[in-house]
Formats: structure tokens, C-alpha cells, sequence
């Protein structure tokens, strides 16, 4: 079996240094499980109506995060009023 | 036998007094049992009508109630067991759900079942000729919120018993993704209307707007719209007896029946025109004060007739001979 080359004294990591990729690793875990988050959260939430993924099960009965979303920027004020005429289309009602 | 049910729908307003803005062409097609129309630039007016004509014969096939190869018909007949759709069905399906949810019910799409009871089982064309018995009392709605969905295999789950009436949510979603379509290929400014129901984008050459007609009972009115999209709920349109009861096709949820509604008609401009169709149908249904108060709710304008003869305004909707 292959022994493992000794490190140079020179090129061993300092405590701190150690204790600073520790933190690094740690901020990466962390954001790993915020974007792991993020996208189960994309896939099941939100914007889902009513939801049955394999981990998450939601039906139409609960409410939504925003229930007024269909209407969300439906205000139109872009109307004014017409001198008459025949008009080029008709609202006629469905 | 039941008494025969007997059609008093109006005949079609949209009448040959209509212009059509100087250097655009108007286009006609039949789809979703409505005459559609489109307005674009005079040299493009074909490749526009025949873009929009595909997309709604795509939709059609897809989401008509009357048609028995359609996606929706399959989707009815399989209450009670997941289907999977296409994802044209569940963009629609999820948006009918965000509204009725929106709307606390009162657009509803699980109405399938009671519009077909009530007698609207075909296309209105052929309505008259049948013989239908008189409706009996119906449950309300809410069978919605029994909807299972599941977005990993995209299947659709009824609950059974129940069947989807998308109603005018479909065509108005139709139009929102043929305008969107038009302006992808650079073709604005148009405009698109199904049956009614219209959006448009850009304004015609030399003009800040476009001249709409709103057929108010005995008091027709022409605005001027800027942007964005308007549609008209009416009781009147759809009418038809059984029973000696006076039926129409907007059905409260909240009973099950027509809506006994003192509004005929509502009007309403929003940016899309699929809101603008949902919101026209709830406000209809809620009533003058309680439909008012929705609409300035979400910042609409609208156009409220009611049995009376009466007009009455909401938000920014013009007042006719004022500037």
C-alpha cells in the first residue's frame, strides 16, 4: 500500500485557516439549502393552485399565497370618451 | 316530453355601421361559436387573421364543451380518476382556478353539470330546436375547491359528478394569447375580438385610441380605448324559456340557478382581457352595489345597465357627452 507523502511543515494549514474554511464550507451549505428551498418552493408553492407533488399536498380549499393574482394590474385607465360614430369594434356582451 | 325551450337571443349587434380605421383591414372567422374579428395593418391583415384563426382552432379543439373529441369532453368524462393534459388544458385550468379563487366562487368553472341541466347543453345555435324538460333546483356551486391538480405528472382530477365549464374565461384568455402572438411578429397595431370580448394593442395610424361600441340596451355607446381590453356580460344575449321560466347561461354559483340579477349587462375595461370577461360575469352577478364595489376593488372601469333602462359608471368609464 502507498503511503501517503508527508506535507512539508511549511505548506500545513494555520488554525485559523482551518477555521476559516470551515466557516466558507458552512456559508455554502447554507446557501445550497436556500436555493434547494427556492426551487422545491417554485415548483409547489406560490403560484400552484392546488398542489399534490410527492412531498407537498395542498388542495384548492386553502387559500393562496396572493388570492387576488388573476386581478393583479387589471386596472385599465386608458378610456376615453368618443365623439360618436360607429366605432370600430362592439363590446356587444357573451 | 318537457315544454319546448324556445330561444329569445338577440340578434347580433355587430352591425355593418362598424368602420374600419383608415390604413388597417378587418378580418372575420367563426370559432368558439362567436364570429371573431381582427383589426391589423392593411398589409398584413391576412398573415394576422391566420395566425389567430390557428391559435383559436388549437384552443378550441381543446377546451370546447361541445365538441366530444375534445380534451375537455375527455377530461369531463374521467371525473373521479387523474388525467393528464395537455399543457395548453392546465394554463387554462390553473387560471380558471386563480379566478375563482379571486372572485371568492362566484366565477366558477365547476358549473358544467348545471348549465347542461339548465339547458344550454350544445352550442346556442341549437339550442332552440331542442326539447328539454324543466330544470329542477340545483345544488350551488363550489366544486372547484375539489379539484385535485398535480403538477409533477400534470394531471387533473374532478371530483365526481362534476364536469368544466371554462365559460367566457377561455375565449378571453384565447384573445390575450393572440394579441400577445400579433405583437410577437411585430404586427401592431390590432385588434382582437371574440364575440365581444376584445384587446388591443397600439392604436390605429393617426389616432390615440380606438372607437368602441357598447351595446347598452336602447342606449348604445362609442368610447374611446386607449389600451388594454374590454368585455360585456350580458343576461339578454342567451335567453332562452323552459317551464315558463326565463333561462340565461350566467349562472349563479351560489345557487346553481341564472343569476336573478336587477343588472343586465356589465361592461368592463381592464388590462387583460380575460380579467376584463371574469370580472364583466362576477359584477353581473353580485349586483350593482356589491359588483361596484369588486370592480373599484381591482381599479377597473366599467359600464353597469340595469332592468330599468338605467346606465350607472365605475372608476374611469367616461360620461357620455362629457369631454
Amino acid at each position: 500500500m502507498a503511503r501517503r507523502k508527508p506535507v512539508p511543515i511549511e505548506h500545513k494549514p494555520t488554525r485559523e485557516q482551518i477555521r476559516g474554511r470551515i466557516e466558507k464550507m458552512k456559508t455554502y451549505a447554507l446557501a445550497g439549502a436556500v436555493a434547494a428551498f427556492g426551487i422545491f418552493w417554485g415548483l409547489t408553492g406560490t403560484n400552484a393552485v392546488n398542489v399534490s407533488g410527492k412531498n407537498s399536498t395542498r388542495s384548492a380549499q386553502q387559500p393562496a399565497a396572493n388570492p387576488s393574482d388573476f386581478f393583479k394590474n387589471s386596472g385599465n385607465n386608458g378610456l376615453g370618451s368618443s365623439s360618436g360614430g360607429g366605432g370600430f369594434a362592439s363590446s356587444s356582451g357573451s | 316530453m318537457g315544454p319546448a325551450l324556445v330561444a329569445a337571443a338577440l340578434p347580433h349587434l355587430a352591425a355593418p355601421d362598424l368602420v374600419t380605421p383608415v390604413g388597417m383591414g378587418r378580418g372575420h372567422f367563426r370559432a368558439m361559436g362567436t364570429t371573431m374579428t381582427v383589426l391589423s395593418g392593411a398589409p398584413t391583415l391576412g398573415q394576422a387573421t391566420r395566425l389567430v384563426e390557428d391559435l383559436f382552432a388549437t384552443w378550441e379543439d381543446s377546451l370546447s364543451r361541445f365538441t366530444p373529441e375534445s380534451e375537455l369532453s375527455y377530461v369531463n368524462g374521467q371525473a373521479g380518476r387523474p388525467v393528464q393534459v395537455s399543457r395548453l388544458f392546465w394554463f387554462v385550468m390553473g387560471r380558471a382556478l386563480e379566478a375563482a379563487r379571486a372572485t371568492d366562487g362566484v366565477y366558477d368553472p365547476s358549473m358544467g353539470t348545471h348549465i347542461v341541466e339548465a339547458g344550454y347543453d350544445r352550442t346556442f345555435d341549437e339550442v332552440p330546436t331542442r326539447q328539454h324538460h324543466v330544470p329542477g333546483a340545483r345544488s350551488a356551486g363550489g366544486s372547484w375547491r375539489k379539484i385535485h391538480l398535480d403538477p409533477v405528472a400534470r394531471t387533473v382530477t374532478l371530483p365526481v359528478g362534476m364536469r368544466l365549464d371554462f365559460g367566457g374565461i377561455a375565449k378571453g384568455l384565447a384573445v390575450d394569447a393572440a394579441v400577445e402572438r400579433l405583437e410577437n411578429e411585430g404586427l401592431a397595431p390590432i385588434l382582437v375580438e371574440a364575440g365581444g370580448d376584445l384587446r388591443v394593442l397600439g392604436t390605429p395610424p393617426g389616432l390615440d385610441g380606438w372607437q368602441i361600441r357598447v351595446d347598452v340596451p336602447d342606449r348604445p355607446q362609442v368610447v374611446t380605448l386607449h389600451g388594454g381590453a374590454m368585455a360585456t356580460s350580458s343576461r339578454l344575449r342567451r335567453q332562452w324559456q323552459a317551464g315558463g321560466r326565463a333561462m340565461h347561461h350566467i349562472l349563479d354559483p351560489r345557487t346553481g340557478v341564472p343569476a336573478a340579477s336587477p343588472l343586465v349587462s356589465v361592461t368592463v375595461a381592464a388590462t387583460l382581457c380575460a380579467q376584463a370577461d371574469v370580472a364583466a360575469k362576477v359584477a353581473l352577478i353580485l349586483g350593482r352595489a356589491a359588483g361596484s364595489d369588486f370592480l373599484q376593488t381591482h381599479g377597473m372601469s366599467a359600464l353597469l345597465a340595469d332592468e330599468h333602462g338605467a346606465v350607472h359608471t365605475v372608476g374611469t368609464w367616461p360620461i357620455q357627452g362629457s369631454a
